[in-house]
């Protein structure tokens, strides 16, 4: 550290200078190693170390932190590392850490089409009754579900001889334009009655499911744990989902078609991420 | 401290500064700031609306590494301020606070241009999805923080002209050089998580 005990132990301009050139040396080799396909697989650590080396010189030696009291150098890697650790805890809970994550942005609707299986990290486990609702066409998608009339999340389904002998009712809503609304507040259905909800957004940019749940607690308990269900359209796995529609996004409509339970109190509500605090409604069953 | 230049005029407990102190808390603070920023927009990395612009289409690396060793080379500028305030020397810290302004100026052009071109000719915006939401949320507020720094530049820059910015005043000239450093290494961490990484390990050169 400071060995000298002259008056001033900050470095010279000719340091300065050089740790200059060394930041653009590094911030040049960066954008190099971009282009060096053989790197591709560590791209990670070596950008992390580089990074990491430009941003300790200029604390260490632009701030001064090497050479001033300990108290502010604890100040700010308290702060640091309290951020560091949000950013990985954050990465972790949400599962983007996984593997093959980074490797191609369209990994969203890959998964959605080939249900959870290939993120392991999300343990969802059990939802491979989920694959027929995903992100097909919405005929199929309903019909699909009530196949799996087993499977927990479809409970409240028939079987596709009971649906294409039931005349089904289709149920249209929509959402206010752009705003994180339902265009309705209240839906009905009769107890037993196999009707269709379609849903139509009819925003410009935001995408919207529609999902059967209990009223009360369970519509924000679900909302919340669909929070980190990127990979399945938001919907988290979760037995009280009566039923739901695909994650329709902006200007498309999607379907799902279900039997209404007999009895009990039921809401509806969007789980994409945010949305639920605005977008629910009461679903009433008539007898 | 053998090390402190400047007279700080009271006694403290601690022997330092209270504004040098309070800076440096108020950076820690700011790396939480950043930080959650950062994770935010790795988090919905990905998982931009189908048919919507992703970091791929519209990042621009070449220009971006241009505009991040803009701001590299004005902190050095400004620790050569600070060097030449440390020395007394007026008049060499008015012309190097001045460039370190000018390279921060020009910082922000570049990121004018980088929104305008995203807006523009890819249609990208905050609300077009996860991704322009969670870029310009977090860019933006980078560069609303090199906003502040030049203002202060500058102010140090004409405060100079009252004559009353000696040696002594040195302590005045660290804290917004440290604040200066500071939204430089923040651009030096969102460079290599928002641009290098994601654009790197989907092979997008
Ligand atoms: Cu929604």
């Amino acid at each position: 550290m400071a060995s000298s005990h002259e008056e001033s132990t900050h470095p010279t301009p000719a340091v300065y200078a050089k740790i200059a050139v060394t930041l653009a040396l590094i911030t040049a080799a960066e954008v190099a190693i971009l282009y060096i396909d053989s790197l591709r697989g560590l791209i990670i650590p070596i950008f992390v170390v580089m990074s990491t080396i430009k941003f300790a010189m200029v604390a260490m030696f632009y701030m001064h932190l090497k050479f001033d009291n300990k108290l502010f150098t604890l100040f700010f890697v308290s702060g640091l590392a309290l951020a560091t650790g949000v950013i990985f805890a954050l990465l972790i809970l949400f599962g983007a850490l996984g593997e093959g994550r980074y490797g191609s942005p369209e990994v969203v609707t890959d998964t959605i089409a080939h249900g959870s299986d290939a993120h392991s990290s999300d343990a969802h486990s059990n939802d491979h009754g989920r694959k027929g609702t995903s992100a097909k066409a919405e005929t199929t998608a309903s019909h699909d579900s009530s196949t799996t009339s087993d499977h927990a999340y479809t409970k409240a389904a028939v079987t596709s001889k009971d649906l294409s002998a039931a005349s089904t009712m289709t149920i249209e809503i929509g959402t206010k334009g752009d705003q994180l609304f339902f265009d309705q507040e209240t839906m009905s259905g009769k107890a037993g009655d196999h009707i269709t909800v379609k849903l139509v957004n009819s925003a410009g940019a935001q995408q919207h499911n529609w999902v059967l749940v209990p009223a009360g607690p369970a519509r924000l308990e679900i909302a919340t744990a669909g929070m980190i269900a990127a990979t399945t359209g938001w919907i988290p796995s979760d037995d009280r989902i009566v039923a739901h529609t695909d994650l329709i996004n902006p200007g498309e409509s999607g379907e799902v078609t279900f039997q209404v339970p007999s009895e009990g109190k039921y809401e509806f509500v969007c789980t994409f991420p945010g949305h639920s605090f605005t977008m629910f409604g009461a679903f009433e069953i008539t007898q | 401290m053998a090390n402190i230049t400047e007279n700080t005029g009271h006694e403290t407990t601690t022997g330092l500064d209270h504004r040098k102190l309070l800076i440096w808390a108020f950076l820690g603070s700011e790396c939480m700031f950043f930080g959650s920023l950062i994770a935010t927009y790795l988090v919905y990395y990905g998982q931009g609306t189908p048919g919507t612009p992703t970091p791929l289409q519209v990042l621009d690396i070449p220009t971006t590494s241009t505009s991040t060793f803009v701001l590299l080379m004005s902190s050095f500028m400004m620790v050569m301020s600070y060097n030449a305030i440390s020395k007394g020397n007026v008049k060499n810290f008015r012309i190097w606070i001045m460039c370190t302004a000018i390279l921060g100026a020009t910082f922000l052009g570049f990121q004018f241009y980088e929104f305008r071109e995203f807006a523009v000719h890819y249609g990208l915006t905050p609300r077009t999805n996860l991704f322009g939401t969670t870029f310009f949320t977090t860019t933006g507020f980078h560069g609303a923080h090199v906003t502040v720094g030049v203002i202060w530049l500058v102010s140090l820059f004409l405060y100079s002209y009252r004559g009353d910015l000696t040696k002594d005043h040195g302590l005045m000239v660290d804290i917004a050089a440290l604040y200066w450093h500071f939204v430089d290494v923040v651009w030096i961490v969102i460079f290599t998580l928002v641009y290098l990484i994601p654009v790197g390990v989907s092979g997008g050169t």
